[in-house]
């Protein structure tokens, strides 16, 4: 399946392929919410690591106004200085504009982390879209 | 030990505090994420002092925890000993503060006689018109009549009552599940919204593990009328009627972009992500109503489409009529009656009476009156 990467600088279009869910698997993972979040964290954290260079460090704890904490490679998880904030979103249904309109609900959200460097990633599956953006610091911004 | 080891140990009991509380086992829930605040707080012990950042969103992170295990006084005591610290980078001293505010307001709820569902609705409007901590006390007004019926309605789609039309909710649903209003912290401007809980559980004892979560439901309907009113959006709501009676208090919430620029909804009980109302989920709502009503228009060849904006000034759905005054460039007012006004439900128009209203109608030339369409809020 062929999705588009769009981190607001370049679109990049990627084929994705993965092995078909057994009987087994689909009953483990049957709860639609669950399975759209779980696949959008894989989804976006793969889209991250290929635009930006960036990995998964660490789940963001309760609190964080995020869900992962991501570093540029060879930064050590002893601490968070170098750490960026990335919320993820999954979209199952819906078009580009309602990923779109998701997209904009997280920036919306990780923009209130005040100076706390952050990136928004969401993924719309029927939309096979990706968006990817960077929060500007408000404080930079002025 | 290190804060990494600390920090990993605290997120591993906070995970399971989480399995618990997601299985209904509140008690060990509570359990686990006082050790994930232990823990948490011992990693903010043993951290260099030059880690800024990290002793920031650990400060937060252990407060937090401290106040999801019901440990009102250690959530405020590790909040005020990190505020005084000065190690706190800014972003950190603003969720402290925060948290603050909403650790008073939880040991305020824990101390009442007065107990309330899990779950609020936080409902932040801002843009436009409205300041920091402040907005137009008519735009508020209307905000929480819209809320009320958006709750009342997800209550009652909850206990399987079949959609009401021309009259207020039953009265045993006012009573036992009242909405109470709670002031938030400021920012734009926001208000809470909690559901009381019934004082006699047994008479909804069927139905009271569905209605707990009224918020959560609430706030996935609305999250699925702006994303995907055509698909997730019917597998919450099969019911037609339904369905568009919450597109309708969807898009009345979303704004216009002239008196407010956002709405935004999320809750601090539930752990859903909150949902961003902009101008344009408006548009991708009516559309979805366009498409999801019936239109009558066929009925009454030859028609002429038209839009009235004007003030809501009387209804009287029980006639079927509305009455909408429109006042033209030179200010001459003018006393517009329309009917096809029964079926529009009463909560919905209830908030709109003596306000701005935006009208779609259509003119039956043979009869020369004027059928609605759509109505809805215009500022």
């Amino acid at each position: 399946v062929v999705f588009e990467i769009d981190d607001g600088a370049a679109k990049e279009h990627i084929s994705i392929s993965w092995e078909p869910a057994d009987q087994r698997a689909r009953d483990a993972w049957a709860n639609r919410d669950d399975a759209t979040r779980d696949a959008a964290y894989l989804m976006v954290i793969a889209a991250t690591e290929r635009r930006h260079r960036m990995y998964a460090v660490r789940r963001v704890q309760v609190g964080g106004r995020a869900d992962y904490y991501v570093a540029p490679v060879g930064v050590s998880a002893d601490d968070l200085e170098a750490c960026t904030r990335l919320e993820i979103s999954g979209v199952d249904g819906g078009g580009r504009s309602a990923v779109s309109q998701r997209l904009t609900q997280k920036i919306e959200q990780v923009s209130r982390g005040a100076n706390f460097p952050a990136m928004a990633g969401v993924i719309g599956f029927a939309a096979r879209t990706i968006l990817l953006r960077q929060v500007q610091d408000p404080q930079e911004a002025t | 030990v290190t804060w990494a080891a600390y920090h990993s140990e605290s997120e591993r009991l906070a995970g399971q505090a989480e399995l618990a509380a997601h299985s209904g086992h509140e008690n060990d829930a509570i359990d686990q994420y006082r050790k994930a605040a232990e823990a948490e707080e011992r990693a903010l012990q043993v951290l260099s002092p030059d880690k800024q950042r990290t002793f920031g969103i650990t400060a937060v992170s252990a407060a937090s925890l401290w106040l999801m295990a019901r440990e009102y006084n250690r959530a405020e005591q590790i909040a005020y000993n990190c505020l005084s610290s000065r190690r706190l980078p800014e972003f950190a001293t603003a969720q402290l503060r925060e948290l603050l505010q909403d650790v008073w307001s939880e040991q305020v709820r824990a101390n009442s006689p007065i107990k309330f569902l899990r779950g609020d609705l936080v409902v932040s409007v801002s843009g436009g018109q409205v300041v920091y901590g402040g907005a137009p006390l008519d735009l508020i007004l209307r905000k929480v009549g819209e809320i009320r019926a958006l709750i009342f309605r997800t209550v009652e789609l909850k206990l399987g009552i079949a959609l009401r039309k021309g009259r207020p909710a039953e009265e045993v649903v006012q009573q036992y599940f009242q909405p109470w209003l709670f002031q938030q912290p400021a920012g734009s401007y926001q208000f809470a919204v909690r559901v009381r809980q019934p004082e006699q559980t047994e008479l909804f004892a069927e139905q009271m593990p569905e209605v707990e979560t009224v918020a959560a439901t609430a706030l996935d309907i609305l999250r699925a009328s702006v994303d995907d009113p055509q698909g997730e959006l019917q597998t919450l709501i099969p019911d037609q009627d339904y369905r568009t009676t919450f597109l309708t208090i969807a898009r009345n919430l979303a704004p216009t972009g002239t008196s407010f620029e956002q709405l935004r909804i999320g809750s601090k009980v539930a752990s859903a992500a909150p949902v961003v109302l902009l101008p344009s989920a408006r548009e991708t709502i009516n559309q979805a109503l366009r498409n999801s009503k019936t239109d009558r228009s066929g009925e009454l060849e030859p028609v002429v489409g038209v839009q009235i904006r004007g003030i809501l000034r009387g209804l009287s759905l029980n006639r079927d009529w509305l009455e909408v005054t429109t006042t033209d460039a030179e200010g001459k007012s003018q006393s517009l009656r329309i009917y096809d006004a029964g079926e529009t439900l009463d909560d919905i128009i209830g908030p709109m009476v003596n306000h701005a209203v935006i009208v779609d109608a259509f003119r039956d030339r043979e009869r020369d009156r004027l059928h609605l369409r759509d109505i809805q809020p215009a500022e």
